[in-house]
């Protein structure tokens, strides 16, 4: 398995907090080189699970004994919970509702989800976002850092066994932001 | 905007990072062989459905 990055990107983040999107962690639960090849490239990194991720990765299951399995695998020791309380819930939503309307104005949709990991990542200005490059959060409102490309195991793919896997590490530009939010206000 | 300010809440500081579990990479790495069979096996079921 094969990894294709710049080392000295990854040295450039050592010690940031990183939360792991669904996307990744998701791979990550299915094909142990890649999880090996994931914490090896992040170890010195803090990788974070943000509670809509945790909702995100179970929901769906289609067994029990699934479901309880994606459970275990979240309490893996190399992940940190990120705080989940009613205090930091009034400001996710203060915030959720701000990005929704940026989107509207820009007239593109997010997912629900993907507003709530905005909006708590936002309470957090020096946390990084490590995400599958999809255009699921653009540079209307992140810089991209860095980009790792990493091989992964495909699950049924007839003809791929080894696909490439892109992943953006994404940090939250509060200028950007605060830029798009005075233009809704103006209109 | 609204930005956090850390700060106790409960006791605890709410910026304080707390591990996910105990379970270490060995244990994982049966668990990760487990999903990876299951979902297999699921997803050629739902493909025969289909």
């Amino acid at each position: 398995m094969t990894a294709f990055y710049d080392p000295s990107f990854t040295k450039s983040i050592e010690h940031r907090k990183l939360v792991v999107d669904t996307n990744i962690l998701a791979i990550c639960s299915t094909d142990l080189l890649f999880l090996k090849s994931f914490k090896a490239i992040f170890e010195k990194n803090y990788l974070l699970l943000d509670p809509i991720v945790r909702l995100e990765f179970l929901k769906g299951t289609q067994t029990a004994s699934l479901f309880k399995k994606k459970e275990q695998f979240l309490e893996f020791n190399a992940f940190y919970n990120m705080p989940d309380h009613q205090e930091l819930f009034t400001k996710v939503n203060t915030n959720a509702l701000n990005i929704a309307r940026i989107y509207a104005h820009h007239k593109t949709e997010i997912k629900l989800g993907d507003t709530l990991i905005i909006s708590r990542l936002m309470l957090y200005p020096d946390y990084l976002l490590v995400t599958e490059d999809k255009n699921d959060y653009t540079t209307m409102l992140f810089n991209r850092l860095g980009v790792i490309s990493l091989e992964h195991e495909t699950l049924n793919h007839p003809i791929e066994k080894l696909a490439l896997q892109h992943m953006s590490v994404l940090q939250f530009d509060f200028d950007k932001y605060q830029s798009c939010l005075t233009k809704l206000t103006h209109n | 905007m609204a930005r956090y300010q850390s700060k106790k809440i409960c006791g605890q500081r709410s910026d304080q990072l707390e591990k996910a579990g105990r379970r270490s990479f060995n244990e994982i790495v049966q668990i990760v062989k487990s999903i990876r069979k299951e979902t297999i096996k699921l997803t050629k079921q739902n493909d025969r459905i289909l």
